[in-house]
């Protein structure tokens, strides 16, 4: 990957909330940015590993309930509730995976989706904890600590350009992680499992471990996902981490392009793009065309946007 | 070439559509006030939101046509603008945004309680007014003072006020008194049972069991609860949900022959469950909330409910169609918008919503009625039930403030 | 007081569970047999068991049509539209592996959805049952007309799949793209027509079962996302492209749901069907009655 369009990109993302200034687009910029964490740690998974998650957004979701109730119910400050967050899904995808990554073939995606669901429904029945359907609202701001002792308090309803950049922080992060490790034994010994997991496995390369090592590291950033939108809406409902979330950014995913360097940011970029554009013309109407627009765009561009990118300038995929 | 050719269409209809929505132009001396709406325009309850805001266009549609009305010597007139929240909560942030950055003046909406509840922080933050219709208590109890949302207003009931008559019917006219109860799994039906279940127990009854709760409303085949509330010893049963469930609770709940009271939810008197229940519906109760003169009564009526007169005649005039109460929560919007602005003689959202939450009673399509602090309607419901087959209103909207008392202005604001 | 656990109370638990199995099994059925096919999750597959039963709902209170008449239409429907979706949207991306149907098999479900939203309106349905409130009742346990009829015809559909499935040719074929797929490619079985084969048949399951239950469960045009979740999960836990473990599977289900819901609370009913096919996925990860890949 060039660092040409690394940098073109970069330079886009920084810039994106002094061009886009009304609330509704820095809003867009905001999920867009978040969605970049999920679907890059998604990534990890899909496009390196070959373990398709149809469950990602319970992870999302965990995240997101652990952050908004250690602050609200413990007082905890935000700064120790982010890390908390991405603690607590990983624990919940060490539980998962470590089962279900010792089998093969379509195992994974099953128990992954129907864990999704599960959380949901703990999420909704577990009312003394979550509230439940009633939904969590009031979730404070995050709070960071700042020269002389002092805090800023990050309203994102009066200014969502500085949360912007916190959330870009991360997800940079999360892209800069995904691209260490794809350039790493573990990466390269990944590319092996997903290639072909016997062969991998004769050459001595223990793909349990590293599966479980690659799929922890990403509901890990799941979670952190989830506490950065749990501070930003400041309200949580059960069905924003429902299955048809998990399938959302699968979606992006793919659309992106599955296992390119830069697919995790057009992915969520166009996605969010084409059906906020779309959604302006008529709501039902734009749905309808949203779906066509899925479908040709996977019809034409199968290996996604990046992909084909890539494909056509002689590159191969990680 | 295929995409070339596709950018064209996708081309045209922007710019067709960026025309249709360029805003009329007023002569001089004329203000346009923008009404945004956040309601779910697809999704689960994508017909309960189109009809909300087809109530708001033709409300619009009417006072614009007649020429706009007098507000402090000048003339007023509404512009609806919309946004579809999907009836989800990051639906509700993303419509709530591009309301704030479309620069209206006031909101209505949400009919999703998650939504809502999603909107609110945002809307206070930008001190845009807020005409809620979801039922959620929290609307006007704690998420609204943590928002901050001094300016939201619930137009509609909410669970106490629609649970509070419909149990104390129970209890004193039918002398039922002991409950088994089922209902969806969200805030709607939790809350809904909570209240009737207060409301119940105060007035000496109880719940034979506890509450029964189903999650995915669409697929949930009732039988098996319905076959527990058979043998439960309850003499009544309480069922609150939605169109789809009510119809399917109420013909499972004939098949096997449940010898019990039935109670059900408001949208009992939704048209569309009284063309698939019909005469199955004989004696089931429900809380009556919208009333347009047409259905036969077993109460002299006090106070005429002219607002919803007015929306019917016009809806029956214009677009051929009877009005539902969907219908009602736009043109109520609307309707409470102008009489506020005409009254205190000016535009600012501020001050007209200071003039709602003054107490004065406004006409709307849900009867007349004022705003109390916390901004809940200070509104009641009745009780109604099928006769023949047809929706009967059985006590008016006074029966919950008749004596025993079990709803009073004080239960609509918690503390 | 009666109490709650006596024999007649038991029975019309089973009986509804059943019932229940019925309706989650016409739907697994299809998507099973794609599955197997073609190893394709259609969850497009609800939409068509939503505009099943809006075909029947026309059908009969606009059309005259009599209701039998209206189910062989839903089902004629939803095979129509099952292989046209098959052979514009699915096959051609085959080769791209199944990760990709899906996502367009979402696309086609959003525009299904949304199309019947815009044309049909959100108003709940329901279709008048031919046999009215008719119903058997043996010491207090019900079963209404419809309910057999439903009954009685997901078993005859069910026995004329396995039967077709067994004896006919096109049926043998199918089996064998299921099996060995290898084999039945060197033996010049032509996968086109053949997934074109297994999408209309499951099309007509789904579009069949839409009308089926048009009587007994009120329908909007967002049903088919639900009742495709909980058909998915069952086939998952059946056992992906496995017919009998489908119909087994949503028999377990079913009845896992019911009597957590008889004997515990409603509430947990999910929660116990969804925590009972994990656990099942542990122990068998290749689901009930399915096999593992070789």
């Amino acid at each position: 990957m060039p660092g040409a369009w690394v940098g073109l990109a970069l330079l886009g993302a920084l810039v994106a909330p002094v061009l886009l200034r009304s609330p509704s687009h820095q809003n867009l910029l905001v999920l867009t940015a978040i969605n970049v964490i999920l679907v890059a740690s998604l990534d990890m998974l899909i496009g390196l590993s070959g373990l398709v998650s149809l469950g990602h957004a319970a992870f999302w979701g965990i995240g997101a309930y652990t952050s908004a109730l250690l602050v609200m119910r413990a007082g905890v400050p935000f700064l120790v509730a982010l890390p908390a967050a991405g603690l607590a899904a990983a624990a919940a995808g060490l539980v998962i995976g470590y089962p279900s990554l010792r089998l093969r073939g379509h195992y994974f995606v099953l128990v992954t989706f129907i864990f999704g669901i599960i959380v949901t429904l703990l999420l909704t029945s577990w009312v003394e904890l979550t509230r439940g359907p009633m939904g969590l609202p009031g979730i404070p701001f995050a709070t960071l600590p700042w020269v002389g002792g002092t805090e800023v308090v990050l309203n994102t309803f009066q200014d969502k350009v500085r949360y912007y950049y916190l959330v870009l922080v991360v997800a940079l992060l999360t892209l800069w992680v995904r691209s260490r490790i794809m350039g790493s034994r573990m990466g390269r010994a990944l590319v092996a499992v997903r290639e072909d997991e016997d062969l991998g496995q004769t050459l001595g390369v223990d793909t349990h471990r590293y599966k479980m090592g690659v799929f922890v590291l990403s509901t890990a950033q799941a979670g952190l996902a989830g506490s950065l939108y749990a501070h930003y809406s400041t309200f949580l409902a059960p069905e924003t981490f429902d299955y048809v979330a998990s399938f959302d950014l699968f979606v992006m995913n793919l659309v992106g392009g599955a296992g390119t360097p830069l697919g995790p940011v057009v992915g969520p970029v166009l996605l969010t793009a084409v059906r906020d554009a779309l959604r302006s013309t008529h709501p039902v109407l734009g749905a309808v065309l949203f779906g066509v627009f899925l479908i040709l765009s996977i019809q034409f561009l199968p290996r996604g946007v990046v992909g084909v990118w890539d494909h056509l300038r002689g590159r191969r995929r990680w | 070439m295929r995409w070339r050719s596709l950018a064209w269409v996708v081309c045209g209809v922007a710019v067709a559509v960026a025309g249709l929505r360029l805003p009329a132009a007023g002569g001089p001396g004329v203000e346009t006030v923008t009404v945004g709406f956040a309601l779910p325009l697809t999704g689960a309850a994508a017909r309960e939101g189109q009809e909300s805001l087809e109530g708001a266009q033709l409300a619009v549609r009417l006072l614009n046509e007649a020429g706009g009305f007098r507000v402090g010597g000048r003339t007023v007139r509404f512009e609806v603008v919309s946004e579809d929240d999907r009836c989800t909560p990051a639906g509700g942030t993303e419509a709530a945004n591009r309301l704030v950055a479309r620069r209206v003046a006031f909101v209505g909406g949400s009919f999703c309680s998650s939504a809502a509840l999603a909107q609110q922080p945002i809307f206070a933050q930008a001190r845009i007014p807020q005409v809620i219709y979801a039922y959620a208590t929290d609307l006007t109890g704690v998420a609204r003072q943590r928002a901050g949302a001094d300016l939201s207003v619930r137009i509609g009931p909410q669970a106490a006020v629609e649970m509070a008559p419909l149990a104390k019917y129970a209890v004193t006219v039918n002398n039922h008194r002991r409950f088994f109860a089922m209902a969806q799994n969200t805030d709607f039906g939790r809350s809904m049972v909570g209240e009737f279940r207060r409301v119940l127990e105060r007035l000496g009854g109880r719940f034979v069991a506890e509450p029964e709760f189903y999650t995915f409303p669409g697929t949930t085949d009732f039988r098996t609860i319905l076959t527990k509330a058979r043998g439960s010893g309850a003499d009544a049963l309480l069922a609150i949900g939605l169109v789809g469930e009510m119809i399917g609770v109420s013909l499972q709940f004939r098949e096997l022959g449940l010898g019990l009271g039935f109670y059900g939810s408001d949208l009992l008197e939704d048209p569309a469950y009284q063309d698939a229940v019909g005469e199955r519906a004989n004696g089931f109760f429900y809380p009556w909330v919208y009333d347009d003169g047409v259905d036969p009564r077993r109460f002299t009526r006090t106070e005429p409910e002219r607002m919803a007169r007015e929306m019917s005649l016009a809806f029956l005039n214009n677009l051929k169609k009877r009005a539902t109460r969907n219908h009602a929560w736009g043109w109520g919007t609307i309707h409470l918008l102008k009489q506020a602005m005409e009254r205190e003689g000016t535009t600012d959202p501020e001050r007209v919503m200071r003039r709602v939450l003054s107490g004065e009673r406004f006409d709307l399509p849900l009867g007349r009625y004022g705003f109390l602090p916390c901004g809940q309607a200070d509104m009641r419901v009745g009780v109604g039930s099928y006769v023949d087959g047809r929706r009967t209103l059985m006590v008016d909207r006074d029966f919950a403030g008749r004596p025993p008392v079990v709803l009073t202005s004080a239960d609509l604001c918690p503390r | 007081m009666r109490r709650a656990v006596d024999v007649v109370t038991i029975l019309q638990f089973g009986v509804n569970g059943l019932f229940v199995a019925t309706g989650y099994a016409l739907v697994a059925l299809g998507l099973t047999l794609i599955f197997g096919v073609l190893h394709v999750a259609d969850f497009a597959q609800g939409a068509l068991y939503m505009l099943g039963a809006y075909v029947s709902f026309y059908a009969t209170q606009a059309g005259g049509v009599g209701y039998f008449a209206a189910v062989a239409l839903a089902m004629a429907t939803g095979a129509v539209l099952a292989a046209l979706n098959g052979g514009v949207v699915y096959l051609p991306l085959q080769r791209h592996g199944g990760s990709l149907t899906f996502v367009a098999a979402l696309g086609v479900l959003l525009i299904l959805q949304n199309a019947a939203l815009w044309w049909f309106g959100g108003d709940f349905r329901l279709v008048p049952s031919p046999f009215g409130d008719g119903k058997f009742s043996a010491g207090g346990v019900v079963l209404t007309h419809h309910q057999a009829f439903v009954l009685g015809a997901t078993g005859c559909l069910v026995l004329l799949l396995w039967a077709g499935l067994r004896y006919t040719k096109p049926g043998k074929a199918l089996r064998a793209m299921a099996q060995q797929p290898e084999a039945a490619r060197l033996v010049g079985i032509d996968i086109q027509r053949v997934g074109l084969l297994a999408f209309a048949v499951a099309g007509g399951l789904a579009g069949g079962a839409g009308a089926l239950m048009a009587p007994v469960r009120a329908f909007d045009p967002h049903i088919g996302a639900v009742v495709i979740l909980k058909s998915f999960a069952i086939v998952i836990f059946g056992g992906m492209g496995s017919v009998p473990g489908a119909i087994v599977g949503a028999a377990v289900v079913a009845l896992a749901e019911t009597f957590t819901a008889a004997y515990l609370a409603a509430e947990f009913a999910d929660l116990v069907a969804f925590g009972l096919m994990i656990v099942a996925l542990f122990a068998r990860p290749q689901g009930l009655l399915g096999r593992l890949p070789t």
